[in-house]
Parts: structure tokens; C-alpha cells; sequence
């Protein structure tokens, strides 16, 4: 099984969080709302899997380069 | 008893100079009202402008835009036939906008060239339409996808055009979101829509960003001194806020100035669309040919970005081509859509939105390199 | 019609906007390497 780690594209703050560990993603779902400049940007699953781990939540003030989720596929 | 007939006559004299006109933009300016509360679409422009129109459609009110001595006439001719109120705009959005996508990636600069193809382009048509040439320059202006920058030049050489001009550009700005993406699809491949790039967040230098508005206004005024309020207004505003030590002012400029501005600026607009300048053919040719501008900007923007894709061997996305209109963020927030659309993986707002940025110093440039061309050849105002 | 004032617009506007912002990617290039950013800088002035 590949694993593949979203990482925190543009630095902002994490809205909301619409996965957790254990749940299965298709490719294009929203895992989580960062937001950023003044938007809501959603980010979304590159691949069909599972989440294996999540490295955010709301609230969170985060940088890019941090981890957002990583999936299994 | 003849006493009483002439006060109720004098009280009826409202109903009785209502003409089909004015009874026609009174609707049109309750038609804006709900839009703006009841649909929310853009509320800062829309009620003020909505109430303008119907206010200054009242027949013996004395609140059109021209009717001389009444209130928002004092108002109009102080704020928008000297032009106070789109230059004071442009000092709140200088104070407003981060100039940091753009200095730490300066390339996306060219975009905001670009992306202010449109104007020109419809400058031909209008001409071509039998627009004289103060009108035609101030039709295509609205490619510049620039509320203030629009005002501006309109109400420098074509005044009649005015408020059909306002609105469109007004109008088309909100629009973006719905006018780029069938554009930005027909003109690439999918691969080319996903095509990747690094998120690409850079730091600069906080004394760059303290510098460039300097030194960028210096430079841009003395290749196109028509330009200056405008360009003057937008580097004070940025240099303002990022000199870091006159809080007080960045608070005034983006707050009450812009928004004491926006509120007057709507109501002028929309008092001075009365039925009998508005209601016409031209109106009709302006809208269409504002819809021709702002197409044709993200085309040419989408061309441009097709050959920075080549030139950079894939290392850019055409889509950000789309982010050279100066529709701040409108058009940045289409690119990132349309972006990750094509590929989860791609994020591309912090290009677009440097890119969206350059747009609006193009907008100005190129809307200044005009007004310097029309005064090299001795064309003035119309009257 | 006359082609004269519409080419004459469009050929210096287009131009004249496209050498100046291309001018400015130059103005920021060099700006940046006259004062690249360092690291410890983030926050300060920041309004």
C-alpha cells in the first residue's frame, strides 16, 4: 500500500476538519477548509483510500509544509 | 374651497410628473435593492446604488445627479467630475492589498498585462461601432475589470456614458466567476489544467515591500504622468500600510475612507442613471461590448499563460493567465477553482492571486498609457 | 472609420503596459537581491 501526506499548501488557518482516521476518501473529496487571504479554500484528497492520520484541526493556525492527513491507497 | 384643490394639486404634482422613463428606472433601482438585500449579491454597491436610482428617478425631488444646486448634485460634482472619489478609492485599496505574492514571484507580472488585452480590442469595436473616440476609450476601459479605474476615465472624457459605464464594469467584476471558467476550460487541454506547481509560498524582505511602492511609483509615473492619482493613491496606500508605523492611517484609508467613498460613489452612480440616459441603444452596445472586454481579457490572458507554460517547459500553469484581470480576488479565485478542478493536488492561490495583483497595476498602467495618448493628440472631454 | 487613433491606442497601450510591468519584474529581481528576506524577520511591521 503507497501512503501519500497532504501537506499545508499556503500558510492560514484550518476552519473546519471534514475527515477522520479510518475514513475512507474518493479523489476530489474535502478533507478539511483552510483559510487563507481572506478565503475559504478546501483541500482535497489526491487519491481514492483511507486516512491514516490527521496533523490538524480547527482553529489551527498552520505553515506550508505542515501535514495535514496522510492517506492509504 | 379652490384653496384646498390647489393644495391637493400641489401634493399630486409627484404622480402627475412621473413619466413612463422614471417609472421604468424606479423599478430598475428596486430590482438592484433586492438583488443586493434580498440575493446579498454585492450589498456595499448594490443598496447604495439601488436607492440612487430611485431617488434620483423621482420626479421633483431634485436628486438626480444633474439636477443642479439639489444635494447629491453637490455631491456628484465634488466627488466624481473631479474625480475625488475613485482616486480616494484607490487609496484604500492600496492599503488594502498585499503586494507579497507578487514581489516574491515576479514573473506573474506579466500577467497583469495581459490580462488588459480586452480594453483594447473593444477600443477597435466601439470605434468600429461609431463611438467617438473619448466614448470608445471609456467603453473599453471597462476590459480594465476596474470599478474606480472605470469612474475615472469616464468621468474625465465621456460623462453621458457614465453611468452605463459604472455599472457594467460594476457588474462584470461580480460576474468573473461566471464569465471565466467556460473560457479558461474551451481554451486548454485538461492536461495543461493540471499541470502542477509548487505551492510556491516565499517570504520577501519587509524593506522590499517598503521600497517597491516607492520606487515602483516613482518609475510608473514618470513613464505615464496621467496616471498619477490613481497610481499615486494605490503606492501611498500600500507604502502606508506596509511602512509598518502609521497604523492609525492604514485603519482610516481601508475603513472609513473606502467605505464613506463606496457609499457616496454608489449613490452618485445610481443617481445619475435617469431614464432618459440610460434607457437608450447605447447602454445596450455598452453592456455588450463590456461583456466582449472582460472575455477577451481572459482570453489573451489564457494565450499568454500557454506560452509561459511552454517557455518555463511546464513548470506554469496557463490557468494563471486567467488571473491577470485586476478583479481582485474574483479572478484569483477562479484560477485556484478551476486548478484544483482539473488536479487535487495542484493549489494555486498564491500565484493567482500575485498574478490578480500585477492586474490591477496593469489596469492602471494601461488605463493612464490612454489618457496619455488621447491628451498627445489633443482630444479633450467631450462636453 | 479611422484606423489611425484605434491602432495607434492599442499598439501603445498594449506596449507601453508591457514593457513597464516587464520594467517591474526587473525593479522587484533586483530589490530582492539587494535585500534577500531573512529568516527571524517574519511578524515585525507587520500592521
Amino acid at each position: 500500500m503507497a501512503r501519500e501526506t497532504i501537506e499545508v499548501p499556503i500558510t492560514g488557518k484550518i476552519i473546519s476538519v471534514a475527515v477522520k482516521a479510518g475514513d475512507t476518501v474518493k479523489e476530489g473529496d474535502v478533507i478539511c477548509m483552510l483559510e487563507s487571504m481572506k478565503m475559504e479554500n478546501p483541500i482535497l484528497s489526491p487519491v481514492d483510500g483511507a486516512i491514516v492520520e490527521i496533523g490538524v484541526e480547527p482553529e489551527q493556525v498552520v505553515k506550508p509544509g505542515e501535514k495535514i492527513a496522510v492517506i492509504e491507497y | 374651497m379652490d384653496a384646498f384643490i390647489d393644495a391637493l394639486n400641489s401634493l399630486g404634482q409627484g404622480f402627475m410628473n412621473l413619466t413612463w422613463e422614471a417609472a421604468v428606472m424606479i423599478l430598475i433601482g428596486c430590482v438592484l435593492l433586492y438583488l443586493g438585500i434580498g440575493r446579498k449579491i454585492e450589498p456595499l454597491l448594490l443598496v447604495p446604488i439601488g436607492f440612487g436610482v430611485v431617488l434620483g428617478n423621482l420626479p421633483l425631488a431634485n436628486l438626480g445627479a444633474q439636477d443642479q444646486g439639489g444635494v447629491i448634485n453637490l455631491l456628484y460634482t465634488a466627488g466624481i467630475l473631479t474625480e475625488i472619489f475613485p482616486v480616494l478609492l484607490f487609496l484604500g485599496l492600496g492599503a488594502m492589498i498585499d503586494f507579497g505574492p507578487m514581489l516574491a514571484n515576479p514573473v506573474v507580472l506579466i500577467f497583469g498585462a495581459a490580462g488588459q488585452f480586452g480594453i483594447f480590442i473593444t477600443l477597435l469595436l466601439a470605434l468600429g461601432l461609431g463611438f467617438v473616440e473619448q466614448e470608445a476609450v471609456s467603453i473599453a476601459v471597462i476590459g480594465a475589470c476596474d470599478g474606480p479605474t472605470a469612474i475615472y476615465v469616464t468621468s474625465k472624457y465621456a460623462r453621458e456614458l457614465l453611468p452605463a459605464v459604472s455599472i457594467a464594469a460594476y457588474s462584470y467584476m461580480a460576474l468573473v466567476p461566471i464569465i471565466q471558467p467556460p473560457i479558461m476550460r474551451g481554451m486548454t487541454t485538461r492536461k495543461e489544467r493540471e499541470t502542477p506547481m509548487a505551492a510556491g509560498e516565499k517570504q520577501v524582505s519587509q524593506r522590499v515591500k517598503v521600497l517597491f511602492p516607492i520606487i515602483a511609483g516613482i518609475a510608473t509615473i514618470l513613464i505615464a504622468p496621467m496616471g498619477a492619482p490613481l497610481m499615486g493613491m494605490l503606492m501611498l496606500g500600500n507604502l502606508l500600510k506596509e511602512s509598518g508605523v502609521v497604523g492609525r492611517l492604514v485603519d482610516v484609508s481601508q475603513n472609513t475612507i473606502a467605505n464613506l467613498v463606496t457609499l457616496l460613489l454608489g449613490l452618485c452612480i445610481g443617481a445619475s442613471m435617469l431614464g432618459g440616459n440610460f434607457l437608450t441603444w447605447d447602454t445596450l452596445l455598452v453592456f455588450a461590448l463590456g461583456f466582449i472586454a472582460i472575455s477577451m481579457d481572459t482570453v489573451f490572458g489564457m494565450l499568454l499563460g500557454k506560452l509561459m507554460r511552454v517557455l518555463s517547459k511546464g513548470k506554469i500553469n496557463p490557468l494563471l493567465g486567467a488571473a491577470g484581470t485586476s478583479a481582485f480576488p474574483m479572478s484569483a479565485r477562479v484560477v485556484q477553482k478551476e486548478g484544483q478542478r482539473a488536479n487535487p493536488r495542484n493549489f494555486l492561490l498564491w500565484h493567482a492571486i500575485g498574478a490578480n495583483t500585477g492586474g490591477q497595476i496593469g489596469s492602471v498602467m494601461a488605463a493612464a498609457v490612454m489618457l496619455a495618448v488621447l491628451s498627445g493628440l489633443g482630444i479633450g472631454p467631450l462636453a | 472609420m479611422d484606423w489611425s487613433f484605434g491602432l495607434t491606442m492599442t499598439f501603445a497601450g498594449m506596449g507601453i503596459t508591457f514593457i513597464t510591468l516587464y520594467l517591474l519584474t526587473l525593479l522587484i529581481r533586483l530589490l530582492n537581491k539587494l535585500f534577500p528576506f531573512k529568516n527571524g524577520e517574519e511578524k515585525k511591521g507587520k500592521t
